[in-house]
């Protein structure tokens, strides 16, 4: 009966999303080019007078799916970005239980360092530029004061760098049970992280149901729509608990990269001031998981800098019509 | 406005204005710093009561001479491990092999003579 439900339930769904339902995850062709352990780097198909161009790696979040930068033709970043450059994105893979134990540099560090590693033997380039989006662009940040003379320009994209009063989520981190967790648990399931994120707007599955009531006759939207949903809701990410944990307590609970008291698993610190790649930093006014004051880089980071504000919110500087302004900057500050 | 209401003016009124109250209320809810203290005393409570049935279950297989979850969960993580050092001992192996090839065409490029023919003579020397 219950199972007869499900599937009543699921093609119901399926009939609403129409064609887009076996829409592919990430839509610019692309090949797996290495793989180590979960990780693996995307690259994808070379446009013709990209070939000597310096690698773009984009760096994506670990609670969510690469894709996002790639959800459709019309907002993919990596699709804008590959008209001008060679691109290649980490993909971080479905962490398990296999990975509860690594620290939280392992990621920072460590395979951003394969990544580069692998993209110096494949491009000869010893340096790249990099665009990290969300937690993706606080790995990407900490790795530039880590490796200063590995990157040569760096798009940070509504990444959290200052986790002084960093919103809601810092409310919620403030009492996280850090020990119990890593006591308890092997990593924090994707769906709870999902679910999260959706109680923090109580509201906000009413809104999108009625949003989608008043414009699924738009196939534009409804592509996007159809898109999203796929990415936040059916694709979960686990995060490895023992990296959650340095997470939450050494970013958002004690602000260590702010305050320059960051250091990796192997007691390397991480220095601000050390970092020499030219920054453009995107956020956006409607932010409620990076609020605006949360992507000021740290006092120390003396290197030349750029800001953006899109008077949008989280994922709408990614795909909203603000992400079309935000990756044509982005480009330009590339190509300066 | 979501239309279900119809055109009917006072429902819809009626139906924007619990939407309001209610995402009012929720907002402050889910803002208020006793109410996020309760949830993560109650997630505490459930992980640690995990870890005790995780706990108990693990010495039930031991009892029994079995592998436990978190024997096997450790073994896993060995294994990750050793993958790892696999994984930077070839690929510093292959950097250095890079390495080793470009100084030897370097040589070669200098001496003018193929490398293949100094390692040979150098072998030949050694047998003598």
């Amino acid at each position: 009966m219950l199972n007869e439900i499900d599937t009543t339930i699921n093609n119901f769904i399926s009939a609403q999303a129409g064609e887009w339902d076996s829409m592919p995850r990430g839509v610019t062709e692309r090949e797996m080019v290495y793989r180590a352990g979960n990780v693996k780097i995307w690259k994808f198909k070379q446009e013709p007078g990209t070939e000597d161009k310096m690698p773009m790696l984009f760096v994506p979040s670990l609670i969510n799916r690469w894709y996002i930068l790639d959800l459709t033709e019309e907002t993919s970043f990596v699709n804008y970005f590959n008209k001008f450059f060679r691109c290649y994105m980490i993909d971080w893979g479905y962490p398990g239980v296999e990975s509860g134990h690594l620290p939280f540099s392992n990621f920072y560090h460590k395979y951003i360092n394969r990544a580069l590693n692998f993209l110096r033997r494949e491009t000869g380039f010893e340096k790249v530029n990099m665009l990290g989006y969300c937690i993706g662009g606080t790995m990407a940040y900490i790795y530039s004061c880590l490796e200063p003379e590995r990157i040569n320009k760096l798009i940070l994209l509504a990444s959290p760098i200052n986790f002084e009063n960093a919103g809601i989520s810092s409310l919620y981190a403030k009492d996280f049970p850090a020990e119990e967790f890593v006591n308890s648990m092997d990593y924090m399931p994707g769906t709870t992280i999902a679910s999260f994120f959706g109680n923090i707007q109580p509201l906000g599955l009413l809104k999108k149901t009625q949003m989608f009531h008043q414009k699924y006759k738009d196939p534009k939207f409804k592509k996007l729509f159809v898109a999203m949903e796929r990415w936040v809701a059916d694709d979960g990410v686990n995060f490895p608990a023992n990296a959650y944990r340095e997470f939450l307590t050494h970013l958002y609970k004690e602000n260590r990269l702010f305050t320059n008291k960051l250091a990796t698993h192997e007691e390397i610190t991480v220095n601000p001031a050390k970092r020499g790649a030219e920054c453009l930093v995107l956020n956006a006014t409607m932010d409620h998981i990076v609020p605006l004051h949360c992507t000021n880089l740290p006092p120390a980071d003396n290197a030349k800098r750029e800001v953006l504000t899109f008077n949008t919110g989280h994922v709408g500087i990614t795909v909203g019509k603000y992400g079309t302004d935000a990756k044509t900057k982005a480009v330009e500050f590339l190509q300066r | 406005m979501y239309n279900f209401m119809g055109d009917n003016d006072f429902m819809k009124k009626m139906y924007e204005q619990w939407e309001k109250m209610m995402g009012d209320h929720f907002e402050k809810l889910v803002h208020d710093e006793k109410f996020v203290s309760e949830i993560t005393k109650a997630m505490a409570a459930t992980m640690t009561g995990k870890f005790m049935g995780t706990k108990m279950m693990d010495e039930t297989f031991m009892a029994m001479n079995l592998p436990t979850r978190g024997e096997m969960v450790k073994a896993l993580q060995k294994l990750v491990d050793i993958e790892e050092r696999l994984i930077d001992l070839s690929e510093r192996l292959e950097d250095f092999e890079k390495n080793t090839t470009d100084a030897l065409s370097a040589i070669e490029q200098k001496l003018g003579v193929p490398v293949d023919n100094l390692q040979k003579s150098k072998a030949k020397s050694k047998k003598a």
